[in-house]
């Protein structure tokens, strides 16, 4: 406890200083969904429970979302999705490392949108490729949100989707995040 | 008999997922069993428990609502950086304002893993205490 002071009270004296240098912004209810679309079948799932930790300085930013909580409106699409396709026994997590460039500029206390780029890399059923995109980062009120948009191709990810259902599955499918209000960490 | 299989093809790919109100949990455990096997080693835990039914019971740590009824009762320790964070059924969502924080409550869910916490989904409040 004496400690946890003592860590209060430094922070009240070096905070100001290194505010801008040192600012780490995280949330855990990031909502990531995606979306194939066929003339057949649409098929959307959504996930509202993705780790996400972003350095303001750096730009580095993270996402970590649970294979399993990807929730259907159909429980064979959520079957299927979780033991055929991406097979989360096996690899429950999709996670994403990379760099928003010009994070730096986006200032905490004023109220703007930015629009930046992000790449980096998606590591999903145990394979890993670069991707990039574009963010829009809103500030309002202090509140800091930001939404992205990109797709991926299933067989880029050794995601095989049987023959007999191929025409049901779009081979590219668009992939959305969005983070309503990052917090201080 | 073709009647019968198309019937059942048809309400078998309409199925919707399943509630977990009456299913017997594969698991009960308290909160803290279920972060010590996470924390010690979470392939292990993962084999144990990801997709499985898991009943827990802990303290309320906080109630988080993400608006679009998507509601979330995470349990834990005040200061301990990983805490069970349990995302609640819709219709479950409806028994919340009954729950303050602090309070012992009983949930169980499907266990999608380990982020920041470990995950439950499809979460019912089985008890409160």
């Amino acid at each position: 406890m004496k400690h946890f002071f003592y860590f209060l009270l430094a922070g009240t004296i070096i905070l100001p200083v290194a505010a801008q240098a040192q600012v780490k912004l995280f949330t855990k209810t990031g909502t990531i969904s995606f979306h194939s679309k066929t003339p057949i079948e649409n098929i959307y799932a959504i996930n509202n429970k993705g780790l996400s930790v972003w350095e303001l300085s750096s730009g580095k930013i993270e996402f970590a979302v649970l294979m399993k909580g990807f929730e259907f409106e159909k429980a064979l699409m959520q079957e299927h999705f979780n033991e055929n396709y991406v097979e989360s026994d096996q690899y429950p997590k999709a996670t994403f490392k990379g760099t928003i460039n010009n994070s730096n500029l986006v200032l905490l206390d004023a109220d703007k949108s930015y629009n930046l780029t992000v790449s980096g890399l998606l590591t999903l059923h145990g394979i890993s490729k670069e991707v990039s995109t574009t963010v829009l980062i809103v500030v309002k009120n202090g509140k800091i949100r930001s939404s992205a948009n990109f797709s991926i191709l299933l067989a880029d990810y050794k995601i095989k989707i049987p023959s007999l259902v191929a025409d049901n599955i779009n081979k590219r499918v668009d992939i959305s995040v969005v983070v309503n209000a990052y917090q201080h960490m | 008999m073709v009647v019968l299989a198309v019937a059942w093809a048809y309400r078998e790919f309409n199925r919707k997922p399943a509630g977990l109100g009456n299913s017997q949990p594969a698991f009960v455990l308290s909160d803290q069993q279920l972060l010590q096997s996470y924390e010690e080693n979470e392939e292990a835990a993962n084999k144990n428990y990801l997709g499985k039914i898991v009943q827990v019971t802990g303290k309320v740590y906080e109630v988080v609502n993400q608006g679009d009824s998507a509601t979330t009762i995470v349990i834990g320790n005040e200061q301990a950086m990983h805490k069970v964070s349990c995302l609640l059924q819709q219709d479950a969502a409806t028994q919340v304002n009954k729950i303050s924080k602090n309070e012992l409550v009983t949930l169980k869910g499907i266990c999608t893993g380990f982020l920041m916490d470990v995950e439950l989904n499809q979460c019912v409040i089985v008890e409160i205490k």
